[in-house]
């Protein structure tokens, strides 16, 4: 009998049994020393470690090596590639185990299973703030509470930790079709880029953007919960939350409910659309080439697994279901909602899938322009010019022109334009902003939602900076699509792609000190026009 | 061993056409052998040994053009480098416009090979000193050179070099800036690398009979450096984690 996973705010708003079995089984994983793998503190390790931000966190206290030699377990975490849905899914499914396995041996429930937390939920105007249990200094018992942690700064950098319905906003994820994307500048897709093992981006070569679903909601949430301490200092880690970094991340207990939220959708995502399938290449099913997937067993013997062995979500390994995987999005594809911008008809369902199907693999993306040089985010709001190259763009406006029918006898779609940010750098994690495309001189961000491309947030920035941390100092590259706004554009002729306004507004103002900069600042489109 | 990544690796662009290019340097390679002059240069100062001097070596030059040590070095270069090129290609491909991407990549592999084109005498010169220090001893040449390419592969210095081989930079799009940014990186690319395998390339210098399995070896172990990721610098007296 499977596993229900549910929703955290339908359990109740307080001391549901479920938060109180999972305090009392993260409270014993805690009490095992880090050379347990079945540690709280070794399963955290799993998906990221570093020494001395851990000792000053007070989570490592041993003074041997580790990970002890030899051990392949700890620092296996997959970013920015097509390997984080799967690895994830395996890592959840591990954990959980261990933790059930904790509570049955405590005398709870042996069905007990991990909570998700969904704070996109429309229909429950509470899903964004952090469940209470989480926040509370003491348990029911008055013992204290295993689930809060000290550094979980929230949005205000003093722990209040909402996540805004625009944040949490999944619609992007949802309605981005291909699962594989690649780092050529378009979508990075679904699940993200197909790389190797990808440990802090990707161990050949960084930087490759995150996947669609990997950087919305899941970056914004780590960055919204973690943040960064009110008044800290910009070029210390130890003033970033848990959840803003990589290393740290699975070290709040909050991270194993936002990360069974992130699963539950992939499982959402695959069920809200006949076209939306899983990526098919042997490299990722049974992948990755050179070093293999590991986990520790209920006794801590490892297991190793494959993307493969983590798509049926029966199977012993695994077994669990969720309690909702409806679509939040009624139905909707990206598709039928631009042809509707763009006042055209919509292709049927059955030209979508015939166009899904031709798209086998996204043609490669084209670069239309980029800024004059690097920019550095300090301020309360930044601005850059891409210029764009009139050649490359005739083509984009080409593809607008109405050309009747197009491949496999749908009409066919007009380029997707997306924003690349490349080579992202500096020390701060928890800096999040927002980006709007082509406002006009002097307008208020705010008054121009329509302009709005998207937020990002810097999770794994810090480390990504550095020469040695494995991603050669080249710091994270983000793509955000900005179809929506080249389409409004293309509805108010003249249109005029010389040079797009781009607009960053930090969530908080930035200082020199935080020394966030953004290498280029370039324009690419993707379509089946040459 | 990250080189069980290369046939996964070859599925993709442009790792097939290096291939090629690497595979063409081999034939060239193996064509011309015979009057390779590169190892034989070592062995011609060594056989003078010890009276080397200027007289010697201009005696050799005599012998062995420079233009013709010069093609032997690029060929070796052609022969060993191209798919430790994957990476910075792959950036150039996707961050230039699409009319200039040749253009972009013809300029890195200028400033690239040109770095290398220079290290090539100081390299050979390296060589000589070997051979001259073991006395004519192949077997002990061999050794030296080895025990020169592990003391450097322990040493931080070699692994900041190697961390900055992964460099990805910035590339202005239009006109002398998109230019000068390609032959930038192709610098930058090009000298990070001689400081990251200059030791190891000395070995094939000075290896007389077994040379093509030499360089064929130390080609190997390049690509599979190439494709760690980086790594704190600090001393390395332990094997890297798998």
């Amino acid at each position: 009998m499977a596993h229900t996973r549910k929703d955290v705010w339908k359990l109740g708003a307080g001391w549901s049994d479920t938060l109180s079995w999972y305090a009392r089984g993260v409270s014993a994983l805690q009490q095992r020393p880090i050379t347990d793998r079945t540690s709280w503190t070794y399963l955290a390790s799993l998906h990221g470690f570093d020494e001395g931000l851990w000792r000053a966190f007070g989570y490592f206290g041993s003074a041997g090596p580790f990970p002890a030699p030899g051990d392949a377990l700890p620092l296996q975490c997959q970013h920015q590639s097509w390997y984080f849905l799967p690895w994830h899914r395996g890592y959840l499914a591990a954990f959980e185990a261990i933790v059930r396995d904790a509570i049955v041996k405590l005398g709870g429930p042996a069905d007990w299973a991990l909570p998700y937390w969904n704070y996109s939920d429309a229909s429950n105007p509470r899903a964004g703030e952090l469940p209470p249990a989480f926040a509370a200094a003491k348990m029911p018992d008055g013992s204290p509470n295993p689930l809060k942690v000290a550094q979980r700064y929230g949005v205000n950098g003093a722990g209040r930790v909402v996540i805004d319905r625009n944040d949490a906003s999944v619609t992007s994820a949802l309605s981005e079709s291909e699962f594989p994307g690649d780092a050529s500048g378009g979508s990075a897709g679904f699940g993200g880029p197909d790389t190797p093992f990808s440990h802090t981006g990707s161990d050949f070569d960084p930087p490759n953007p995150s996947g669609v679903l990997e950087d919305s909601p899941h970056n914004i949430v780590h960055g919204l919960i973690g943040g960064f301490r009110r008044g800290g200092n910009p070029n210390s880690a130890l003033d970033n939350g848990l959840m803003s970094m990589p290393d740290t991340a699975a070290l709040d207990p909050i991270f194993w409910l936002h990360h069974a939220n992130i699963d539950r959708l992939w499982e959402v995502w695959l069920r809200r659309d006949a076209a939306h399938l899983n990526a098919t290449a042997p490299a990722w099913l049974d992948g990755p080439a050179g070093r293999k997937f590991q986990m520790p067993g209920v006794d801590g013997t490892p297991f190793t697994f494959t993307a493969r062995e983590m798509l049926d979500m029966s199977v012993p390994q695994l077994d669990y279901v969720y309690e909702d995987v409806s679509d939040p999005l009624g139905g909707r594809t990206r598709l039928a909602d631009r042809f509707a911008m763009l006042g055209r008809p919509a292709p049927a369902p059955a030209m979508g899938m015939a166009m899904g199907a031709a798209m086998a693999r996204p043609p490669q993306a084209e670069l239309l322009g980029a800024n004059a040089q690097a920019v550095r985010l300090e301020g309360t709001s930044v601005n850059t010019q891409v210029a764009l190259d009139p050649q490359a763009t005739r083509k984009l406006s080409a593809s607008f022109a109405p050309r009747g029918m197009g491949m496999a006898g749908a009409a066919a779609e007009p380029d997707r334009v997306f924003l690349n940010l490349e080579n992202i750098r500096g020390g701060n994690d928890g800096v999040i902003f927002d980006i709007y495309v082509g406002l006009p001189p002097g307008a208020k961000p705010e008054d121009h939602p329509e302009n709005r491309a998207g937020a990002v947030a810097l999770f794994g920035v810090a480390k990504a900076s550095r020469d040695d941390g494995g991603h050669g100092g080249n710091g994270l590259v983000k793509v955000v699509e900005i179809t929506h706004v080249i389409d409004a554009l293309h509805l108010k002729p003249p249109v005029d792609l010389q040079k797009l306004n781009i607009q960053f507004v930090p969530r908080h103002e930035l200082l020199p000190a935080d020394n966030i900069s953004i290498g280029r600042v370039s324009v690419y489109r993707q379509g089946r026009s040459s | 061993m990250r080189l069980a990544l290369v046939p996964t690796l070859l599925g993709r662009q442009p790792w097939p056409l290096l291939l090629i290019a690497s595979l063409l340097g081999w034939t060239a390679l193996i064509g011309l052998q015979h009057s390779l002059l590169v190892p034989e240069i070592c062995s011609a100062m060594v056989a003078s040994w010890p009276n080397v001097d200027s007289r010697t070596i201009e005696a050799v030059l005599l012998v062995n053009s420079p233009i013709g040590l010069a093609l032997s070095w690029l060929v070796m270069l052609l022969a060993m480098m191209p798919l430790s090129l994957a990476r910075p290609i792959l950036h150039l491909w996707v961050r230039s416009l699409a009319r200039r991407r040749t253009r972009a990549i013809a300029a890195f592999l200028i400033a690239y090979f040109a770095v290398w084109m220079a290290a090539g005498p100081v390299l050979l010169a390296i060589a000589v000193v070997v051979r001259m220090a073991a006395k004519g001893s192949d077997l002990l040449a061999i050794a030296l050179a080895l025990v020169l390419a592990l003391l450097w592969r322990l040493c931080p210095i070699r692994q900041i070099c190697l961390n900055r081989c992964h460099g990805l930079p910035r590339l202005s799009p239009f006109g002398l800036a998109a230019d000068r940014d390609c032959l930038l990186f192709g610098v930058r690319t090009g000298a990070w690398c001689v400081g990251a395998c200059w030791p190891l390339m000395v070995v094939p210098l000075v290896v007389d009979v077994m040379h093509l399995a030499a360089m064929l070896a130390v080609t190997l172990l390049l690509l599979n450096e190439r494709l760690a990721p980086t790594r704190p610098v600090r001393w390395r007296l332990r094997p890297a984690r798998p």
